[in-house]
């Protein structure tokens, strides 16, 4: 009797602690959701603060292209100013795209190129898209964790007592990325 | 099938995690042991000499539940407080040992090295980490790490000026991944663990050599000589006995220990693996960490800086000699690192690459940033005011010199002549501002400086682009030391026969140098350093180091290195040499 007893209390006790340690590892998947949320918008502010910064630089040697300084500006202020999720998708890839032909254009100035506070505003611009893409990538690689670990067989059971959530992806909307490529043959 | 990354970062965790617990185990057991035989000191001793009544009755004493929750207790206690002293201030310590420093907001590479490390730790979901570098010329990396203050990832300043942005996020990656895995707390865990067999074997080792010096010095000057006397009721035999009984301790706790140390390795290596995969989790560029650990390990062989201890500690152990490093026996037992080839070989896989692509990229690479260098030097020359004539003081034009290398001529006056390249009208120098800012920088960081051999003056020179100062008549070099690696690294510079050989010459002697430190030699020489007028400490004459045995005079104080005529050169040429072979 005594035995029985015993046996069904270590049961008990192991599935306890069992539930402990996986409400524990799904909480703190959670908040490094959060987290890595919080991330990816302190990069996106970074990006906005360095812009100001190119333009004044690019300005002095770009008089030509005052339009494609006009437009990384206009970008700007509507990643700036974007408040729902898919506005600010949308305005960050425009304004990587306005980045991208500014670049382009300074190629064909070799003075700006060479110009040491060029040099180190690129190398910022350049640090900060690689910090948006990790802080990216390690949102979606928390998120991927989370939602596999809710679903799988046992912990789904907690995941379900204690309303646990798949979180969505972060997903870039460039057709670019999004096309399947074509094979012929 | 390709492996992939967080399957292999799985796998070596449950490897690690088994070895980490046979560790803990058998340091415990280690302990068990030792307490067993010694109270069973007498028990055994009855086998040894059976006709005395002493040891006659005794009777075999396992150890019981107590007693053996005793001795794990005390173990424990043990290993904690040796883990306490150990890990105090333990990054503090490196950095001072590695003489690291951070990084240089003047510095753009620096600067650069530092952003990647905030671009990793993004990635890691924003842990805090250091940057901080070693100066250097050697290619490493090493994490830092206590578990109490910031952990840092220092890299060397050769790593940062010979590898590209992506392969040094590559390593900074693997370090990281160090850092993440909390590798470093647990190697000081261990190492504090069985630090104390270690330093007993070595406190028994200095004790049986001590009573050995001491009898034989006891010997030769005609003392009687002393008998061991234990408790002075043991007869001759026992007191055989007593020395046997020891040399079974020792012999127990020397296998503890190499089993330790083995299993240390093991665990070692795999962390490597593990660090590995965790870079490519953290950076997705399997193929820049390859070409990293590529260029690496083929450069392993410049400036050995001995901090052996440390090893474990680096991103390819700097040591290691080359053979060990491919595989074979020796690969698989006796080193920190696992064979750097195989790691290779994992990240190729992983990138669906392959060696000879690897090479071509590297190759490319390499002609790429040459090309990239030429250009961007020509065009800092324009936006500098190109190249410009100079009026001698007989009249005579000599250049076309960058604007920064006039200072080096100790003649110039403010209303010295110079004209452009390709231009005619000539203006006084003193209205080019950019040469004026350089000259004053100068002034400020050097005192006026005489040659220490011969006393006559000393002009700053560019050699091989870096800012030195040469003697006008002996042409001798004085050099600072962090300088002297950097010089080492270009290639701008051919030699002629003459040096080829001295070098050759001293390659030669280097190998057959015993292993002598970097100790004074003897001379009736010794220079004054003029930077440290103040401080008694001279130059020193001494050797580079042993495996460039040039002779060199060096402040003790501030590291100014005083090379004579042509033995930078000729160090330059060996190096050159030591690193195409």
């Amino acid at each position: 009797m005594t035995l029985t007893f015993v046996v069904l209390l270590v049961l008990v006790a192991i599935v306890f602690f069992w539930g402990v340690g996986v409400y524990n590892t799904l909480v703190s998947l959670r908040e490094n959701i959060k987290n890595g949320w919080s991330q990816i918008d302190v990069q996106l502010h970074r990006r906005h603060d360095l812009i100001p910064n190119l333009v004044e630089t690019a300005k002095g040697y770009l008089k030509h292209e005052s339009t494609t300084l006009e437009n990384v500006i206009k970008a700007r202020q509507m990643a700036v100013d974007a408040s729902s999720i898919p506005d600010k998708i949308q305005a960050e890839n425009f304004l990587t795209s306005t980045l991208r032909s500014l670049f382009a254009v300074s190629e064909n100035y070799p003075e700006l190129k060479a110009s040491q506070q060029m040099i180190k505003v690129h190398e910022e611009i350049t640090s900060t898209e690689n910090r948006i893409a990790f802080a990216r990538q390690y949102y979606n690689d928390e998120v991927n964790r989370l939602n596999t670990s809710i679903q799988l067989f046992p912990n789904n059971f907690i995941a379900n007592t204690f309303r646990f959530e798949k979180a969505a992806f972060f997903h870039i909307d460039n057709p670019d990325v999004a096309k399947v490529p074509q094979v012929k043959f | 099938m390709a492996y992939s990354f967080t399957q292999i970062e799985k796998d070596k965790s449950r490897v690690i995690a088994a070895a980490f617990c046979f560790l803990v185990f058998l340091y415990f057991i280690g302990f068990w042991i030792i307490s067993l035989l010694i109270t069973n000191f007498y028990f055994f001793g009855k086998y040894f000499d059976e006709s005395t009544t002493a040891f006659a009755k005794v009777t075999f004493q396992p150890l019981g539940w107590i007693t053996s929750f005793k001795i794990f207790s005390f173990a424990l206690v043990l290993a904690i407080v040796q883990w306490f002293f150990t890990t105090f201030q333990l990054v503090d310590r490196l950095i001072y040992h590695f003489k690291a420093m951070d990084p240089d907001p003047a510095d753009s590479t620096q600067q650069m090295f530092k952003n990647i490390v905030e671009e990793v730790s993004v990635a890691t979901g924003g842990s805090h980490i250091r940057p901080m570098i070693i100066p250097s010329m050697m290619l490493n990396a090493c994490a830092l790490s206590d578990g109490k203050s910031i952990p840092v990832i220092a890299v060397t300043k050769g790593l940062l000026y010979k590898l590209n942005r992506s392969q040094i996020e590559a390593v900074v990656g693997h370090e990281a991944a160090h850092i993440l895995s909390k590798d470093g707390e647990h190697t000081a865990i261990i190492s504090s663990m069985f630090e104390i067999f270690g330093s007993s074997l070595r406190a028994m080792w200095t004790t049986v050599q001590g009573i050995s010096d001491d009898s034989s010095h006891n010997v030769r000057i005609g003392y009687p000589r002393r008998s061991i006397n234990w408790g002075g009721s043991i007869n001759s035999r026992q007191g055989v006995y007593v020395i046997f009984f020891i040399i079974i301790v020792v012999i127990v706790i020397w296998v503890i220990n190499i089993l330790a140390a083995l299993m240390r390795m093991f665990i070692s290596r795999q962390r490597e693996f593990r660090a590995d995969a965790v870079a490519v989790r953290l950076t997705r560029n399997p193929l820049a960490l390859a070409e990293a650990l590529h260029i690496i390990s083929h450069r392993r062989h410049s400036l050995y800086e001995g901090q052996d201890s440390l090893q474990s500690l680096m991103i390819v152990s700097p040591t290691t000699p080359r053979f060990f490093t491919e595989t074979g026996l020796g690969a698989e037992l006796f080193t920190t690192h696992p064979p750097t080839e195989e790691r290779i070989k994992i990240l190729l896989n992983m990138s669906f690459s392959s060696n000879e692509l690897l090479d071509q990229a590297l190759n490319n690479v390499t002609a790429k940033e040459e090309e990239e260098l030429k250009e961007r030097q020509k065009i800092l020359a324009k936006a500098h005011g190109g190249l410009w004539y100079v009026n001698t003081p007989n009249n005579t034009w000599v250049g076309p010199h960058n604007i920064s290398a006039f200072t080096a001529f100790d003649w110039l006056t403010a209303d010295t002549l110079v004209k452009k390249m390709g231009e005619n009208t000539t203006i006084p120098i003193s209205q080019i501002k950019d040469y004026m800012d350089e000259y004053r920088n100068l002034l400020k960081q050097h005192p006026t400086f005489s040659c220490p051999a011969c006393g006559s003056k000393l002009n700053e020179i560019t050699y091989e682009k870096n800012p030195i100062l040469q003697c006008s008549k002996c042409q001798g070099l004085l050099i600072q030391e962090n300088i002297v690696s950097v010089i080492l690294e270009r290639r701008e510079k051919t030699f002629d026969n003459r040096i080829r050989q001295m070098a050759q010459a001293l390659i030669i002697e280097s190998k057959n140098l015993p292993q002598i430190g970097l100790s004074s030699l003897e001379s009736d020489r010794m220079y004054r350093c003029d930077l440290c007028q103040n401080n008694p400490r001279k130059m020193r004459k001494r050797i580079f180091n042993r495996y460039y045995p040039v002779e060199i005079d060096k402040c003790m104080n501030c590291g100014l290195v005083w090379f004579d005529k042509d033995e930078l050169e000729v160090m330059q040429c060996m190096y050159e040499m030591r690193n195409l072979t």
